[in-house]
């Protein structure tokens, strides 16, 4: 019976999609009953399409067709119906140059074009925009109604910042290329436009400034997603995936943001944005290890301060990869590295504890990712909770237990904390995830183990490329311009170059004459002069 | 443009530089010492300059040459016995990787690891240079920049912390007391064996960006680990004296050990001084693997990197395990290989440099179109 059933299911009509293949063929006549069908077989059953049926001039039959979720409905009443309905020609055959005539002087109000092939017609349709077709006139108009449901720029919770601005990318494409536009009003941004997915057909736009970003990498991005042959793309994290360098990296190799403050930044800096329609999060490429503990505010406060924030990202980076795992080695292989009296107060407050200090390590690190995951995972109302009691109570109750000693807490915990000090999300979790392995291998091989598997990362960081631009730039290759914005953010003033390992075709940031004289204008007379500030 | 991508002089100095100061520099005092007694830094030097002629003379090829490497040039000079020499030099390349394997698993087993087997470090370390062997030359160069710090740093913090132990006593004689040429001769040729891997950067030259500036790098990669490897050996010499360091294994890992702390942060810093050695070894036994394996991929057009990197690992195991015990390991390195391989490392570029010159070839000025 079952075998019966299959066999019927293979006998079903081929679905609009490859139907569609043979309209394309298919042209719009004068005579509309066969397009109206056209179109009817394709979406008649559907809930939200919508066929009105009207009279143009008193005589001619005229069919406006709509999906009625997608537009605008007032548009439709206001600008397309009332003046069509409203219109008087003078002459009667003015029917035959309709389709310009109705375009410039009737519906002048709505954005409209002519087709006259039925596969764009139902493509328009599906797309939001209104058809009108009228007896007797060949093209048929498509009019720009659509309307889709957006909320409004939000300040952007993965990225937030003390000093800088509030605004963050939306689901809306044409909004975010706002935020962009408004930032940016040079004739040299450039916004290309193309669509990828069989079945979203997601808009996917590629930002990049003419003349200074290097063009054989606007065309190797744009070559990339040209070959991504896929049905769905529903947010950018899809395009990274497929338009990276290595997929079998941990490490991220595309930033990613939120901010089009940071966009608009890494536009001129000679990179390049890809941004899509339904995501809030642009794409940067390329990018290195560097980016990914950068923020955008460190360029809005003092270099001095940036400078040091940095370092203890740069410092929180590596406890969280490294502290566990040195900890394990020291106290399982090397105890003679520390102290007596430190090596002493250790081993009592382990005693009692009935695992080796590799196993009570790996195990609160994997209950510590276990609680990260649940406060992410858990309601706002309930996350808050979650993490005072994992942290407290469980914390607490696993040492009073013997189950782990207190200094085993106190290192995971501060790799914990340090992994969140990472201000970008996925590299973060790449550290975090690379901890594990370094933890195993220092617990077998002690400080061999740990300096073999750090050599590890290293070797392969070394090797990773992004777009051809190597992933530790600008330390190796050492560029020195680039070193002024890596660990350290040097003042505005040094950073003369944009990053040499970009290859932008115009390298200067600012010109020399940059130098700001400042008067005391409001001290006593005598000192007013040119000093310089 | 293109040319920016390439390896800068900075980068192949510090190839240079990585190369020879490796985990070797534990022994080698004690070996060249045990030769030359106080006439030891006079030694180094003279087999230091050794090393300089044949550096002198592969940059040399290397600017005739400049967009060859040396399985390039000697087929085109020598034809098939060409091919045949740079065969040789690529098993030899994989005889010190596998023994310089050993020397790492024994200095590791007696003192960090000691109930490890040896063959687990060996493996470990076979995993690291293997996979590292993958990639491009540019690669190979950023590893080598990279990691330069955290080998020449700690060398240089353990000679200035010992300043305080040194007897300036130890080292007099400068050129030896009943020191003879020979034993001169001898201490020097063990220094050679350290610097020997200067040979890869044949390899190397045509994947910079400018091949021409060659010469200058080499001279300096050779001065600066010149430097490292007879400061190394004059240290420890005159904080030991002759008959002290004849009794130590590894005199410059004693002399790690002396070093104390100001701050009680750490009870003993030799462990991670030991992080150092362990990257010292990477370093060099990358780079004499890397040139074999770069070498037996252009000499038989195999494709892929990868599986020679893979598959050449095997033999050089198999040499790690053939010494007997250390004492076998260093004799090897230091007798045989010492006074051998000088005809190979240093014979062939002197062979490749005249055959260039009666063939007539000579450097173009300007950077190769």
């Amino acid at each position: 019976m079952f075998f019966r059933r299959s066999k019927k299911n293979k006998i079903h009509t081929a679905p609009p999609s490859k139907t569609l293949e043979d309209k394309k063929k298919k042209e719009t006549q004068k005579n509309i009953d066969p397009t109206v069908q056209e179109i009817n077989q394709v979406l008649k059953n559907d809930l939200d399409f919508v066929q009105r049926d009207l009279k143009f001039i008193g005589k001619h039959q005229a069919v406006i067709m709509y999906l009625s979720t997608l537009v605008n409905k007032d548009t439709i009443n206001k600008d397309i119906i009332k003046p069509l309905m409203n219109f008087e020609p003078n002459k009667e055959d003015v029917i035959k140059d309709s389709p310009n005539i109705l375009l410039n002087q009737v519906i002048y109000n709505a954005e409209g074009q002519t087709v006259t092939q039925i596969d764009q017609i139902i493509d328009g349709i599906l797309r939001g925009k209104a058809v009108l077709l009228i007896d007797g006139m060949k093209e048929a108009l498509l009019f720009a109604v659509e309307e889709v449901d957006k909320r409004s720029v939000d300040q952007p919770d993965g990225e937030q910042v003390i000093r800088g601005p509030r605004d963050g990318f939306i689901e809306h494409l044409q909004t975010n290329i706002s935020l962009l536009r408004s930032r940016l009003p040079t004739p040299d941004l450039r916004l290309e436009n193309m669509e990828i997915g069989e079945m979203t057909k997601s808009k996917v736009v590629v930002g990049y400034i003419d003349g200074t970003t290097n063009q054989e990498l606007v065309d190797e991005v744009k070559r990339r997603l040209q070959q991504i042959d896929t049905d769905k793309i529903l947010d950018t994290g899809y395009i990274e995936q497929y338009i990276q360098d290595n997929p079998r990296s941990p490490f991220p190799q595309i930033v990613f943001t939120e901010r089009p403050d940071r966009a608009v930044g890494n536009l001129v800096e000679g990179r390049v944005v890809i941004m899509m329609d339904g995501s809030p999060l642009a794409l940067v490429c390329p990018a290195t290890l560097n980016q990914f503990y950068h923020t955008p505010e460190d360029y809005n406060e003092r270099a001095l301060m940036s400078s040091f924030v940095r370092i203890i990202r740069f410092l929180a980076l590596n406890f969280s990869l490294y502290f566990p795992s040195l900890y394990v080695a020291i106290l399982a292989f090397h105890p003679e590295l520390i102290p007596a009296q430190f090596a002493v107060a250790v081993t009592s407050g382990r005693s009692g504890v009935p695992f080796p200090v590799f196993l009570e390590v790996l195990l609160m690190e994997i209950a510590m990712e276990v609680l990260r995951e649940a406060t992410v995972r858990m309601p706002q109302q309930v996350g808050g909770a979650i993490s005072i009691v994992g942290v407290l109570v469980i914390g607490q109750a696993a040492v009073e237990a013997g189950f782990v000693s207190p200094i085993t807490v106190v290192i995971i915990a501060l790799s914990t904390i340090g992994s969140f000090a990472t201000p970008a999300y996925n590299a973060a979790v790449a550290f975090r995830l690379l901890r594990f392995p370094l933890i195993i291998l220092a617990g077998s091989l002690g400080l061999l183990g740990l300096a073999v598997g750090a050599m590890f990362i290293i070797n392969h960081m070394l090797s990773l490329r992004s777009f051809g631009v190597p992933y530790l730039s600008p330390v190796a290759p050492t560029d020195w311009q680039g070193f002024k914005d890596s660990i350290f953010r040097s003042p505005l003033k040094w950073l003369k170059k944009r990053p040499e390992e970009l290859h932008t075709h115009n390298t200067k940031r600012l010109s020399e004459k940059n130098n700001i004289k400042k008067k005391n204008v409001l001290g006593p007379k005598e000192n007013r002069g040119n000093e310089d500030g | 443009m293109d040319n920016k991508r390439d390896i800068t002089v900075l980068q192949f100095t510090m190839i240079l530089i990585s190369t020879s100061v490796s985990i070797a520099i534990l022994g080698m005092p004690r070996m060249v010492i045990d030769y030359a007694k106080t006439a030891s830094p006079t030694a180094s030097l003279f087999g230091a300059l050794l090393i300089l002629f044949g550096i002198l003379l592969i940059t040399y090829l290397g600017k005739i040459f400049p967009k060859q490497t040396i399985v390039g040039y000697s087929e085109l000079l020598l034809g098939r016995f060409g091919k045949f020499l740079v065969f040789l030099l690529a098993i030899y390349a994989i005889i010190i990787t596998g023994l310089e394997s050993r020397h790492f698993g024994e200095i590791i087993k007696s003192a960090l690891l000691t109930d490890t087997p040896i063959h687990v470090s060996i493996l470990l370390l076979g995993l690291l240079f293997v996979t590292a062997s993958f990639h491009a030359p540019t690669t190979f160069a950023y590893i080598h920049y990279f990691y330069i710090p955290l080998t020449v740093a700690p060398i240089m913090f353990i000679l200035l912390m010992s300043l305080t132990d040194v007897d300036w006593v130890n080292i007099m004689p400068i050129l030896g007391n009943e020191a003879s040429y020979y034993n001169i001769a001898q201490g020097g040729l063990v220094v050679t064996q350290v610097m020997q891997n200067f040979i890869i950067i044949s390899v190397i030259i045509p994947f910079m960006r400018k091949p021409l500036d060659a010469m200058k790098a080499g001279v300096w990669g050779w001065l600066i680990s010149a430097l490292v490897l007879i400061m190394t050996v004059s240290f420890v010499l005159a904080v030991f004296g002759v008959n002290e360091v004849r009794d130590m294994t590894w005199p410059t890992l004693v002399l790690g050990r002396l070093i104390r702390f100001p701050a009680e942060i750490f009870q003993r810093i030799d462990a991670f001084l030991l992080i150092a050695w362990i990257v010292a070894a990477f370093t060099t036994v990358f780079a004499t693997y890397y040139f074999a394996v770069r070498v037996l991929r252009e000499l038989f057009k195999w494709k892929s990197q990868v599986k020679v990197s893979i598959f050449i690992y095997p033999v050089v195991f198999l040499i790690a395990l053939w010494p007997n015990d250390i004492l076998h390991l260093y004799d090897l390195l230091g007798t045989y290989i010492a006074n051998n391989a000088l005809f190979l490392t240093l014979g062939v570029p002197v062979l490749l440099f005249i055959v260039a010159k009666v063939k007539g070839y000579k450097v173009k000025g300007g950077t190769p179109s």
